[in-house]
């Protein structure tokens, strides 16, 4: 008895959301806005977290909210990189035509690590351990895309 | 203390497109399963089904298979996580005393939706999700890259373990067909499509459609049911930070906390030498590696030191692991599975001589956030 | 904007991020085997329930799997075109720029030999009022029966014989 399946593909449904980011996300992104990389340090064990927590888990202690914020300064180091064809959003589905690679970038003073993309560059001129550098946006609004990217710092560069 | 033993187990072989509806595949599991041990449905008193509400596409989504998961008017719960630890929910239900019989069932189809869409989809949304950049895929990578340049290990020593899953996967009859590879060789891994460097297609276990199901019973019980329960004398769960970039990604230290748990609560002194065999739950190769490590078998960076085919000093994944076929919530539940069917003597073609302790894991979440180990054991060996 | 008073708290407000989920990429897969014999006798204008060999208990439309026996049930079993209401309510619509009230009656219609219900309409002509538990109802067929349920177009109200019977007194 050959067995036939009915496929139904919804139709567009899609729930919008709006999170409210939180206080010290929303001082984070305060910080983004005037070109600044904030950081808040756990009083306990010192760790300095990017981006800022209310908790360290650690510690299992919130961290008040009104100081412990570090002002961290734009070069870092990378400590990963990859490269992907495939579109994150829908992967598996779509290839992009190019492939940027991204990174994960520890600012100096820091002790986390955040994933952004790394521009103008050539995966194989990509170590671990290379200096790197902010690009801002043309644009700063607030938002995670203010850091366009992660530049290479040549040389001696500070 | 209370024991409590796997007393039976079935599962559907999986596809990648399966020509069959949600209800059906799990009907066929858990019939599978009772009619193995020739077990009643009204012996049954507790069910725990493992699956997930986006791979389903409804919510509350174990309120349309309660008649097909054989939980209709019984005590009847669900875990959104992986089928290992609905495995380790029904452990705990038998030994209240209160129930004689649980039923463990879990799988989802993947053909129904991208799947690596919905690994994006848990990431953070206020500082992670709006840049696009995470998924199970590139997290993979980073952990990839962080394991081979901290250690010094080559792409050709991870794509050595690719190559071992997949030829065992050719003696699984209950693989994927399209994973299964006897002639696999390393030059075959690292040429495939790079889905996110230095992650290969081959290096990666593709999600596809099946079920299982799995049944327990505490220590008289089992004995009741047949001689030669398998017993699980060890549990151990952990979980680490949620961000990457908190993580140390070149180690597993959530694994090696569940490893310490297990092995404490079964008395393993010595994890090499006391495991025959080892089914883990790895999503890409290098988790294999660093796994074995985590587990005591050999030292940090030297995974690839260890000789793991079937006829080797530790075989690990004899069955192909989870690239012979990673059923999203029913993959650590069909490594217990495989792991019973060892000390059962019931792996036909991909059996190991003389089995009795195994230990199977199961995981979830970016890069292994939570795990979960289990020690099963031949009884009547103390 | 709705003010909300009971609200007392005064909630100092951050940015927002917005996003999107995805619900609409699943691609659902149906068993329909055994609902093909259904559908087909229900393009004859004909209906058929399926009857579960261990508990007798026969279903409309009919089910994959028995709960109760744990079995895929595969006896198909004839059914009269006549039921009755087994329990009703009524959706209301207000019309926004009217403000008029519109109600829709939708009922649960259990078919003689079957034991189990199913959500469907009466004829529009009927009144909410009218209705009641145990109203005999018969089926309205499609003019063009295609083969789904849609074939029912609705119930018609039929006589009722019970209101005509008198108790026998001791």
């Amino acid at each position: 008895m050959t067995r036939k399946r009915i496929e139904i593909t919804t139709g567009f449904v899609q729930a919008d959301y709006n999170f409210w980011v939180g206080k010290y996300m929303d001082k984070f992104y305060d910080g983004l806005e005037s070109k600044q990389v904030l950081g808040n340090r756990c009083p306990t064990c010192n760790r300095v977290f990017v981006p800022p927590r209310k908790v360290c888990g650690n510690c299992f202690k919130t961290i008040d909210l009104s100081n412990n914020w570090v002002k961290l300064k734009d070069t870092g180091t990378l400590r990963n990189f990859t490269t992907t064809r495939i579109a994150v959003s829908e992967a598996g589905k779509k290839k992009t035509s190019e492939a940027i690679p991204i990174g994960m970038v520890q600012f100096d003073g820091s002790d986390t690590s955040v994933v952004y993309p790394l521009l103008d560059v050539q995966e194989k001129d990509l170590t671990i351990g290379l200096k790197v550098q902010v690009v801002w946006n043309d644009e700063l609004k607030g938002h995670p895309r203010d850091i366009k990217g992660f530049r290479m710092l040549k040389g001696g560069e500070r | 203390m209370n024991k409590v033993g796997i007393v039976g187990y079935y599962q559907v072989p999986p596809a990648l497109d399966h020509n069959m509806g949600r209800y059906e595949l799990i009907f066929q599991a858990v019939r599978g399963a009772l009619d193995n041990v020739g077990l009643k449905h009204k012996d049954v008193t507790s069910v725990v089904s493992a699956t997930n509400d986006y791979y389903d596409g409804r919510t509350i989504s174990n309120c349309f298979t309660v008649e097909a998961g054989g939980g209709y008017m019984k005590d009847e719960t669900k875990v959104e996580m992986d089928g290992a630890f609905a495995v380790h929910y029904g452990m705990l239900r038998a030994l209240t005393g209160h129930h004689k019989l649980v039923l463990v069932w879990g799988g989802s189809m993947s053909s129904c939706y991208p799947y690596s869409s919905s690994t994006l989809l848990s990431t953070d949304p206020t500082f992670e999700r709006p840049l696009e950049l995470i998924n199970d895929m590139t997290a993979g990578a980073f952990q990839m890259r962080a394991y081979m340049n901290h250690f010094n290990v080559s792409a050709e020593d991870i794509a050595q373990v690719a190559v071992k899953n997949r030829r065992n996967a050719t003696s699984n009859e209950l693989a994927l067909p399209e994973s299964q590879l006897p002639a696999a060789t390393t030059e075959m891994i690292l040429k495939a499509d790079v889905l996110s460097s230095p992650v290969t297609e081959l290096m990666y276990s593709h999600p596809c459609d099946g079920a299982a199901c799995i049944i327990l019973a505490p220590e008289q019980q089992a004995l009741k049911i047949r001689d030669d329960p398998v017993w699980i004398t060890g549990v151990g769960y952990s979980q680490e930070a949620y961000y990457l970039g908190d993580r140390d990604l070149t180690q597993s230290q959530s694994m090696k906390n569940a490893a310490q748990m297990a092995y404490k609560m079964a008395g393993v002194k010595d994890p090499k030498k006391e495991t025959d065999v080892a089914e883990v739950f790895e999503h890409f190769a290098h988790e294999e590696m660093i796994f074995s490590e985590a587990l005591g078998f050999c030292k940090p960076g030297e995974g690839a030191s260890l000789s793991t085919e079937i006829g080797g000093e530790l075989p690990i994944n004899p069955s192909g692991g989870a690239m012979s076929g990673n059923t999203p919530c029913a993959t650590g539940m069909i490594r217990l599975i495989e792991a019973a069917k060892q000390i059962h003597g019931d792996a036909s073609e991909h059996q190991v001589k003389d089995v009795h302790r195994v230990v199977a894991s199961g995981q979830i979440g970016l890069c292994a956030q939570n795990n979960i180990l289990f020690v099963l054991e031949r009884g009547g060996r103390k | 904007m709705v003010k909300l008073e009971y609200l007392k708290k005064e909630y100092e407000k951050t940015r927002q991020m917005p996003g999107k989920w995805p619900l609409s990429s699943y691609r659902y897969k149906f068993n329909i085997t055994h609902f093909q014999p259904f559908l087909k006798a229900l393009k004859e204008k004909r209906l058929i329930g399926l009857k579960c060999r261990s508990c007798n208990t026969v279903s409309f439309p009919p089910k994959l799997v028995c709960g109760k026996c744990l079995v895929q049930p595969d006896q198909w079993v004839a059914l009269r075109d006549t039921g009755m209401v087994a329990t009703f309510t009524a959706n209301y619509m207000k019309d926004e720029t009217t403000g008029e009230l519109q109600s829709f009656p939708v009922i649960a219609i259990q078919q003689d030999g079957a034991d189990t219900t199913f959500l469907t309409q009466l004829n529009p002509a009927v009144k909410f009022e009218d209705v009641y538990v145990g109203m005999p109802v018969k089926v309205k067929w499609k003019n063009q029966p295609e083969g789904n349920l849609g074939d029912i177009e609705y119930y018609d109200v039929i006589d009722d014989a019970t209101k005509k019977m008198k108790l026998q007194n001791e």
